[in-house]
């Protein structure tokens, strides 16, 4: 009963005793409000928070064979934790002057930004990207991760492989693409918009300023189309099925999909939504 | 919103305009000679010259217009679906034989455009076989998925253009998927790499 009692005692302890041992960060550094900052982490977690203070705090945890690098001048600072796998594995806060210029790299790494107003550019290989701002310039990437950005950038490039894409905000210059994974969007372009997939459903709730473009294309993927009552835009659609604003057509599949064109209010703007799918659906309607 | 009032008329100017008559009909100058003119160059038709030639009535024009468009569009198909069939071109009218051409024409152009993204993807696809092993398992696993997802989509907008060379949103989505497997592969390119 004892040995027993021993054998259970060891066992309950054996997962903490394989956890790599871990190592504190607290680095702070002067940066510029408007400087540039580099990071990457290879696996783990990374938060960037943005402050209205013209230094850099990184705090958190790292395994203790992983090394942890910071460095640079008040133009611009670069830091990184290198390592494999799970010893290379960082919880780190990054805190950063909120018009920095931002450039994040996560290996596996789920990256977080919230409250930066600077250029961004991020991406991790097969972690998520979450990015709450008001940043008008975003560039982010992952291939495995989910991507999620809670912003209205002018400018704004997000990709992924098999992971989501969610965006709400709007944008006058916007760009999406994915392979399956799935692209929902609330808020919507103003002026020009690409949604690009292989196999992924798409789902825009949103308008189109007046005179701008939006164009979704998606071999397979279904399209779902929310337009405000107020839209004025000419709707091309080129699928095999579709059902705008309850007018269905149903086509040969397999074969070239044939086009249909609406005009949806009164399509004085000049704007243009273009949809083509080869084997999806589309949709179209306004709440 | 800004508006815009009509500058004031200067009473004068108001009483002058009044006064001016309000239709003022056209001088009856050289037309009664123009038309005798024209009256004495008009054709007129012999007594006892046959029939007026005439055009095919409406019917007739369309039926003639549709047996037309039926022999194109059947040798078109027929081209599209028979590339074995090259002789069809010898034998087939003029238009036809120049609709054929645009149809090789479109065909050509859907062969070049796979090869030239085809060359450069093979090319992106060496670089990532080289850098695979040092790439994390879950990356290797998602690019695999996405490349087969991709390379099956490229199968079957070919297919769709062997069949229907001409359709310009097929050739579209198909460059738009041949495009997201070149930025895939180069992405996956740029990836950091794990140690050796």
């Amino acid at each position: 009963m004892r040995l027993r009692s021993l054998v259970l005692l060891a066992g309950a302890l054996a997962p903490l005793t394989s956890l790599p041992a871990q190592q504190k960060i607290d680095r702070r550094l002067a940066l510029d409000a408007n400087g540039m900052f580099k990071f990457f982490v290879a696996s783990g977690a990374v938060r960037v928070i943005g402050w209205d203070v013209d230094s850099i705090v990184v705090t958190g945890t790292i395994s203790s064979k992983s090394q942890f690098f910071v460095g640079g001048g008040h133009s611009g600072v670069k830091g990184a934790v290198e390592g494999e796998g799970v010893e290379a594995m960082a919880d780190l806060t990054v805190k950063v002057p909120r018009r920095a210029r931002l450039w994040v790299r996560g290996g596996e790494a789920d990256v977080r930004i919230d409250g930066m107003s600077g250029a961004l550019d991020c991406s991790s290989a097969s972690g998520s990207v979450r990015i709450q701002g008001n940043s008008d310039e975003v560039t982010a990437e992952t291939m495995g991760g989910d991507l999620v950005l809670v912003g209205s950038p002018s400018y704004m490039r997000l990709k992924t492989a098999t992971g989501r894409v969610d965006w709400t905000g709007t944008g006058e210059d916007g760009g999406i693409s994915t392979v399956s994974g799935r692209v929902t969007v609330h808020g919507g372009m103003t002026r020009r918009g690409r949604i690009e997939t292989v196999t992924g459903d798409v789902r825009y709730e949103g308008g189109i300023g007046a005179g701008g473009a939006l164009a979704i294309d998606t071999h397979a993927g279904h399209v779902d189309l929310v337009l405000p009552k107020s839209t004025n835009a000419t709707l091309i659609v080129t699928a095999a099925t579709s059902d705008l604003f309850g007018l269905r057509s149903i086509g040969d599949p397999g074969k070239s999909p044939s086009s249909v064109v609406r005009e949806v209010g009164g399509a004085s703007a000049g704007a243009t939504i273009t949809v083509r799918t080869f084997k999806g659906r589309v949709t179209a309607a306004s709440p | 919103m800004t508006t815009y009032e009509p500058d004031p008329m200067p009473d004068r100017l108001r009483a002058a305009v009044s006064a001016l008559p309000r239709d003022v009909p056209p001088a009856d100058d050289g037309w009664p000679a123009i038309r005798a003119r024209i009256e004495s160059a008009r054709v007129v038709p012999l007594p006892g010259s046959g029939r007026v030639a005439r055009r095919p009535s409406l019917p007739w024009r369309l039926v003639t217009a549709a047996a037309v468009l039926v022999l194109v569009t059947s040798a078109i198909t027929m081209r599209a679906v028979r590339r074995e069939a090259p002789r069809a071109a010898a034998v087939s009218a003029p238009s036809t034989s120049g609709m054929l051409r645009l149809v090789n024409d479109r065909r050509k152009l859907v062969i070049d455009v796979c090869n030239n993204y085809d060359a450069a993807a093979s090319d992106l696809e060496g670089v990532l076989r080289e850098r695979r092993s040092r790439l994390s398992p879950a990356t290797v696993r998602v690019l695999e998925e996405s490349l087969r997802a991709i390379d099956q989509a490229i199968r079957e907008a070919r297919a769709v253009l062997e069949a229907d060379p001409a359709s310009q949103d097929m050739l579209d989505l198909l460059d738009s998927v041949y495009r997201q497997k070149l930025d895939l592969l180069r992405r996956a390119n740029a990836l950091p790499l794990r140690s050796s």
